[in-house]
């Protein structure tokens, strides 16, 4: 397949993604499946009157949402779909992902902090811990797979799961990049920065019209660039029998954000500074435990 | 509907995306969602969901009882709203503050989403439109800006988007002025000194000099009971102090009452409209007592039937608060369901009971509320219901109803002076509930007529009722057949009494947690 | 990428504008409190209960510039590399491990 075609059939996977994640979204909070969904509340966002709120950091109000969906996006482009790869081959990949995703927590601290309300300002430092809380274990546990692969390129890392798939061989690693990344999409039960239940809408809550809905596919586009990067990661990437690899990654992922969602369906709201206790006292020293883990694993 | 319209005419894409509106409806409910359920609305319909902010809201629906104070409120969460918007009243005619409504349905209409899309379609964008500037909101505003020296511009309609944005950066600018102003140059420290500029600032516990931020959670706040408001001072996101707000939901119900019992008891029914059969059970009670008749034995059983019934929608509509709070979808969605269910007779008991079974067994939950909520030792002679049932209390006015004790009736309890007691009681009690309601079908009885009230008699009457939040008392005064006055007393007004000592000290999410595990109905405070 | 990104959010601005202008009044830009007018502007010092997270998280964020590399040439250096990671790790563990013992993992 030349590699034009290759482009187009990952983009086109990537945003029919995104949008079945928004029809799952909706299932997470009512139980039920509405297809039509997406486009109604998108177009229904367009035709939303743009209010800004008073006093407000008009920089960090216009950027929070583009910088949010371009980090998400930009973190996407190294995770390869198939063999011949359409994304950027960064020989950093791992390490590119890391950096991309920490503008997420700089880009939902700016929406709290500039529209100058009590609470939006509470859920954007809510999230700065949640930062602190969830990038050790997931920077931890990408050091893990790179361990294996001797390299931090991507594809490379998916090579290396030939024969095992990441998930067995580090399941420890597995469990808390998957708990991280939910954490990360400040999914349910880490849905601190936007809890509808305690912050009313929280940092997006001034957030309307067009820019809200950039936060919303922005997120929904977080969520599918985690799941993609749990799958390359974790699950073996396009490694599969049968059908063709970038089907085998557009399934795996597709499964891995259902769980996230069946996960936030079902789970109660963590205090931040809980998840803060838990992170490290007892993700942080597993993660470490999975590094050495892995180490003694590839000596033998 | 001039004040609901985006300004502009019509086009295709306009069109299109008022059909996408009209399709996805957000509802902003008024006074909250639990209130709107219990009068059988419950938006469980394709194509519309309740909302959490007036920012995402494209309805704004009102439902009796609103108050002066209250209406008021929602001017403003009206005026929050982006357009389009749709204003729906229903059961209502008009309101003060609140332009014209632009739909208007009767409580429980069918005809609701219709009417909503038939507006949205034909009115989301008017040539007509013109801003919404009641004479109190533009008050309101300028008492605001007049309480704070350096923001004296003004704020209201008139000018346009581009300098209104503007103007926020320069505020900023200024503020910082201001600040370094007072600190830096006065003390004579070095510039920018954090001793000296933090100087005049309110501690926190540990010592550090912190901002604290006013905020208010409530009247429309998604985690808590509608019409609740609480104003707090939060350091952080710590609740250093928090109260309720009181007055907003106050309707006179103490002061106009009808003299004669029949309407009385029919008035103090009004008095929560969460638990109107509780209520006019307890006036009937009371009157009763003045007249000393006995009930017929049927009677009884057919009362126990509606409050043991009413107790359980109660829970599950409580259910339905917390679970919002707590950020359960799973369990919002559930309890929502199953109260319109058993609303409308649909519901079998079993599908509740083993909806609170899942419930009890759910992973974190109990960690999670375990440390919340706690009411100290020497307040807790104040509560009661579930509240002092869950902290070992056993406190329940049913003991003392001859009919309870003949189904051999005794209190649940917990020994948990907790949010996660107070949870596992209301689920016992939702089964024990329906168990009751099942017993005393078994109880065959003849129907007789209760004595009716016309007798013109004088005495006083006292009576107590166990609602689903806790024992609400009544003591009426009749002369010569009238109700001369009387005084009631609602399980609400000690809880709402613990709300500073529950949620002071916690985590905001704690503290809200906290207070809708008291289940607080404000309705019953401001009469 | 960047600039597709942009270009499509300001493709969606633009199509926004043309559905018409924002209606001013009075209290709209007021930031929605549930059904109050939000006192004051609530910039300023707020107090984050977690400081003593973040200077742990500040220590081990720095170890993780090592880790990368690090973890690239293990496989090749074999033994050792475990061993002087293993040092450097331990020294920093026994820091998260006396900051536990100082009850600095609570809220503070």
């Amino acid at each position: 397949m030349s590699q034009t075609v290759y482009w187009i059939v990952t983009i086109l996977l990537f945003i029919a993604g995104v949008y079945l994640l928004a029809v799952m979204e909706r299932w997470a909070i009512y139980g039920r499946f509405e297809f039509t969904y997406p486009v109604k509340s998108w177009l229904a966002l367009f035709g939303q009157e743009s209010v800004t709120p008073r006093k407000m950091d008009k920089v960090f109000y216009e950027t929070a949402p583009l910088l949010f969906i371009t980090a998400a996006l930009l973190a996407a482009m190294v995770l390869p779909f198939g063999k011949g790869s359409p994304a950027i081959d960064l020989a950093t990949g791992a390490l590119f992902i890391n950096a991309a995703l920490a503008y997420i927590m700089v880009a939902v601290l700016m929406a709290g902090w500039a529209p100058n309300g009590v609470y939006a300002l509470v859920g954007g430092w809510r999230f700065l811990g949640q930062l602190i809380a969830y990038s050790m274990p997931i920077v931890m546990a990408i050091t893990a797979t790179v361990m294996r692969a001797e390299s931090m390129a991507l594809p490379t890392i998916v090579d290396s799961q030939q024969g095992l798939w990441n998930i067995v061989y580090q399941p420890v690693g597995f469990l808390l990049f998957y708990l991280s990344s939910m954490a990360m999409a400040f999914l349910p039960p880490f849905d601190l920065p936007v809890a509808p239940g305690t912050l009313a809408g929280g940092v997006w809550a001034e957030f309307t019209s067009v820019r809200l809905l950039v936060f919303r596919i922005g997120r929904l586009t977080l969520i599918m660039t985690l799941s993609l990067a749990t799958t390359v990661l974790f699950l073996g990437g396009w490694h599969g029998p049968w059908l063709p690899d970038f089907v085998w990654t557009f399934l795996k992922t597709l499964a891995v954000a259902a769980s996230c969602f069946g996960v936030s369906r079902f789970a109660v709201r963590i205090r931040y500074d809980s998840l803060l206790a838990w992170s490290w006292k007892y993700a942080t020293p597993a993660a470490l435990f999975n590094i050495l883990w892995v180490g003694i694993l590839l000596l033998l | 509907m001039n004040y609901g319209a985006r300004k502009g005419s019509w086009d295709f894409f306009k069109r299109l995306t008022a059909r996408a509106m009209a399709s996805d409806l957000s509802i902003f409910p008024v006074p909250g969602a639990d209130v709107l359920r219990a009068c059988g609305m419950h938006f469980m319909q394709k194509g519309m969901s309740i909302v959490a902010t007036p920012r995402e809201a494209n309805v704004l629906l009102v439902a009796a009882p609103v108050t002066e104070k209250l209406a008021e409120k929602a001017a403003i969460a009206y005026a929050q709203m982006p357009r389009p918007r749709v204003l729906v009243f229903a059961g209502l005619d008009e309101l003060p503050h609140l332009p014209k409504p632009d739909v208007k349905v009767a409580i429980e209409a069918e005809n609701l989403q219709e009417e909503i899309k038939k507006w949205l379609t034909q009115y989301a964008w008017s040539e007509e439109a013109i801003p919404f500037a009641p004479e109190k909101l533009k008050k309101a505003l300028e008492d605001q800006q007049e309480g704070q020296g350096h923001m004296h511009h003004d704020h209201g309609g008139g000018h346009d988007h581009q300098p209104h944005e503007e103007q926020g950066s320069e505020e900023k600018h200024q503020e910082h002025q201001h600040e370094h102003g007072s600190g830096g140059h006065d003390m004579g420290g070095g510039f920018m000194s954090m001793v000296a500029m933090t100087k005049d600032m309110p501690r926190s516990m540990d010592g550090l000099a912190m901002e604290m931020n006013p905020a208010h959670f409530g009247p429309f706040f998604p985690g808590l009971p509608g019409g609740l408001s609480i104003s707090v001072m939060l350091d952080g996101d710590t609740v250093m102090q928090a109260e309720i707000e009181k007055g907003l939901l106050c309707r006179h119900l103490s002061h106009d009452f009808p003299a004669v019992p029949k309407e009385f008891i029919e008035h103090i029914s009004k008095i929560n409209p969460l638990a109107p059969v509780a209520f006019r059970l307890l006036a009937e009670k009371a009157v009763r007592n003045i007249l000393q008749t006995a009930n017929s034995h049927y009677k009884n059983v057919s009362d126990l039937v509606l409050l043991e019934k009413e107790r359980v929608l109660c829970h599950l509509n409580w259910l339905a608060v917390f679970s919002h709070t707590i950020g359960n979808l799973w369990m919002q969605q559930k309890a929502v369901s199953l109260h319109r269910q058993y609303q409308h007779g649909q519901a079998n008991g079993k599908a509740i009971v083993k909806f609170a079974e899942q419930i009890s067994k759910m992973p974190h939950l109990k960690k999670r509320l375990m440390p919340v909520g706690a009411i100290p030792e020497n307040l807790l002679h104040h509560v009661s219901g579930p509240v002092a049932r869950a902290a070992g209390l056993q406190k329940d006015a049913r003991m003392q109803d001859k009919t309870y004790q003949e189904l051999a009736f005794s209190p649940v309890q917990e020994q948990q002076n907790n949010a996660w007691g107070r949870l596992l009681v209301r689920l016992a009690e939702i089964r024990q509930s329906l168990q009751l309601i099942e017993k005393s079908k078994k109880m065959v009885d003849t129907k007789e007529k209760s004595p009716a009230i016309t007798d013109k008699v004088s005495g006083k009457g006292m009576a107590q009722i166990e609602t689903s939040a806790g024992m609400a008392s009544l003591m009426i005064h009749l002369d010569e057949g009238t109700v001369k006055h009387f005084h009631l007393q609602t399980p609400a007004v000690s809880h709402a009494a613990l709300i500073p000592q529950v949620a002071a000290m916690q985590e905001l999410g704690d503290a809200l947690i906290g207070i809708a595990s008291l289940d607080i109905a404000p309705w019953e405070i401001d009469l | 990428m960047m600039i597709c990104t942009v270009g499509l959010a300001g493709m969606l601005y633009l199509i926004k504008k043309s559905l018409g202008k924002t209606v001013e009044e009075p209290g709209k830009s007021v930031p929605a409190e549930s059904g109050h007018l939000s006192p004051k502007p609530a910039w300023g010092r707020y107090h984050v209960h977690y400081y003593g997270f973040a200077l742990l998280f500040l220590a081990f964020d720095m170890e993780m510039a090592y880790m990368y590399p690090w973890a690239v040439v293990y496989k090749e250096l074999g033994i050792m590399a475990l061993l002087d990671m293993g040092v450097f790790l331990m020294i920093l563990f026994l820091g998260l491990i006396y900051t536990w013992n100082q009850g600095g993992l609570k809220r503070q």
